[in-house]
């Protein structure tokens, strides 16, 4: 990772590191389209197969947020480059949320993408499927600190968005805990919060055997 | 070396001691505030944030209307607590700095307490169960600056809020004299269009009147010319010998 590509002022790809997993805290939509979209454009640019898992934001909404922005999408997603998912069919496919399973699938769509010649694959999803009553939608965190631990032989880029609106203050403290990168009011940065996934394991079984 | 060297040298000796992942903690934190929309929300998060502080066991943070504890206190004074129901009053204003305004948790053997307060208002507290008093010395006045941030903070969005109110309550003062004089334009359209047909009414009743008028003037100005025509008439005919002025007229007729 490259640490001195983070920096103020300057378009989201040029600041974050070829492979990242970054959240994205906001409290207002505006912040969150501008984010959101910078985001999506640059994977595209790239030639990345880019997912966006959607569960708040209409398709139509976020393809307007688009095409507003004047990213040239509509070939990458008739090409199957870019597409657009339920959040909640994306990472409960079964009904339930396993998150060893979503992390599985993550890593074949990226050695799917490989091998049809796209750079890499990258995600970005709504986190707020995790709030509903899923079976094992709790183990979202696990999910998130589960994938820091593979990223030696998987190069993840994704982003995930928290709304501060549903979830409570204590919740996004660990969240940012399990993100390397944090994007604060459109600002990246390398985030200090984060500790390593094992600390952090630890923790949250300490929280359980509590419960 | 002299005592105001030492003392001068003193907090150079204890930044060394600083752990800087626990400063860029404190630094990411403030960042992340303006995400966080309200009180409660804000006191979770630094509730937990400041638990991973060497020497911090229990924290409680108070924000406005919002108490949350994160670890166990051994304390139990806040049930209690006179502080918290006034820290935002019923008119929604906040309790200004010049009043003694305290936290009885801080006040307890092994506590720490760090006011959030900004210029002119109280917003709350942080307070800190501790169990290695060097520790947290090491970094209070890093936590003063996250105290003093989220005051400042919470001033903006009051003032904010404030002036959100006032210009709503602008805007329904625009819109109800808006109404008003909408009100009013109405009432006046509606005389003066009832003046215009008052006027229309009477002026064809004095057109009529006028043409009455001329009429007759002409009726009566026409007999008259006659009467004179026929009296010039009848003194010709008189003068004529031998012929009745009667009579002249009867063969005239």
């Amino acid at each position: 990772m490259n640490d001195e590509k983070l920096g103020r002022g300057k378009g989201l790809q040029e600041v974050l590191p070829d492979c990242h997993h970054v959240c994205l805290i906001y409290d207002n939509e505006e912040q969150r389209r501008k984010t959101v979209t910078e985001y999506l454009a640059s994977g595209l640019k790239q030639g990345e197969l880019v997912r966006y898992f959607a569960d708040m934001t209409s398709p139509q909404e976020l393809r307007g947020w688009l095409l507003e922005a004047g990213v040239e999408f509509s070939k990458a997603e008739e090409d199957g480059a870019f597409g657009i998912a339920g959040a909640e069919s994306a990472y409960c496919p079964s009904g339930r949320f396993v998150p060893q399973e979503v992390i599985a699938n993550m890593v074949s769509r990226y050695d799917v993408a490989r091998k049809a010649g796209y750079r890499g694959s990258r995600a970005c999803g709504e986190m707020s499927w995790a709030l509903r009553d899923i079976p094992g939608a709790d183990r979202f965190l696990e999910y998130e600190v589960r994938i820091n631990m593979i990223t030696e032989t998987f190069p993840y880029i994704g982003m995930c968005q928290y709304d501060a609106r549903l979830f409570d203050g204590a919740t996004l403290f660990k969240v940012l805990q399990v993100h390397p990168y944090m994007i604060a009011q459109g600002q990246i940065v390398r985030n200090p919060l984060y500790i390593k996934p094992e600390e952090f394991l630890a923790t949250l079984e300490r929280d359980r055997d509590k419960t | 070396m002299t005592e105001a060297d030492r003392r001068e040298e003193q907090p150079s000796q204890d930044l060394q001691k600083v752990d800087a992942r626990i400063l860029g903690q404190l630094l990411a934190a403030q960042n992340v505030v303006f995400a966080l929309p309200d009180t409660l929300r804000i006191a979770e998060f630094y509730s937990q944030m400041l638990m991973t502080i060497p020497g911090i066991t229990a924290c409680r943070v108070c924000l406005g209307g919002s108490s949350v504890l994160a670890g166990e206190m051994a304390s139990d004074v806040c049930p209690a607590c006179e502080t918290m129901p006034h820290l935002v009053q019923e008119d929604g204003t906040l309790i200004p700095t010049h009043l003694d305004f305290k936290c009885h948790l801080a006040d307890q053997p092994g506590m720490r307490g760090i006011a959030v307060a900004a210029d002119r208002h109280h917003f709350g507290f942080f307070v800190f169960q501790i169990d290695q008093a060097t520790f947290l010395e090491l970094y209070h006045s890093f936590i003063s600056n996250l105290s003093s941030y989220v005051a400042l903070i919470l001033d903006n969005r009051r003032q904010k809020d404030l002036l959100q109110k006032a210009n709503d309550d602008l805007e329904r003062k625009v819109e109800e004299r808006t109404h008003e004089l909408k009100a009013a334009n109405e009432e006046l359209a509606a005389y003066r269009e009832h003046l215009e047909e008052l006027v229309r009414e009477r002026t064809a009743e004095l057109e009529a009147r006028t043409a009455e008028l001329k009429r007759m003037n002409d009726l009566f100005v026409g007999r008259e010319l006659r009467m004179i025509e026929l009296k010039c008439r009848i003194k010709e005919l008189e003068s004529k010998p031998g012929r009745s002025a009667a009579k002249a007229v009867d063969d005239e007729d």
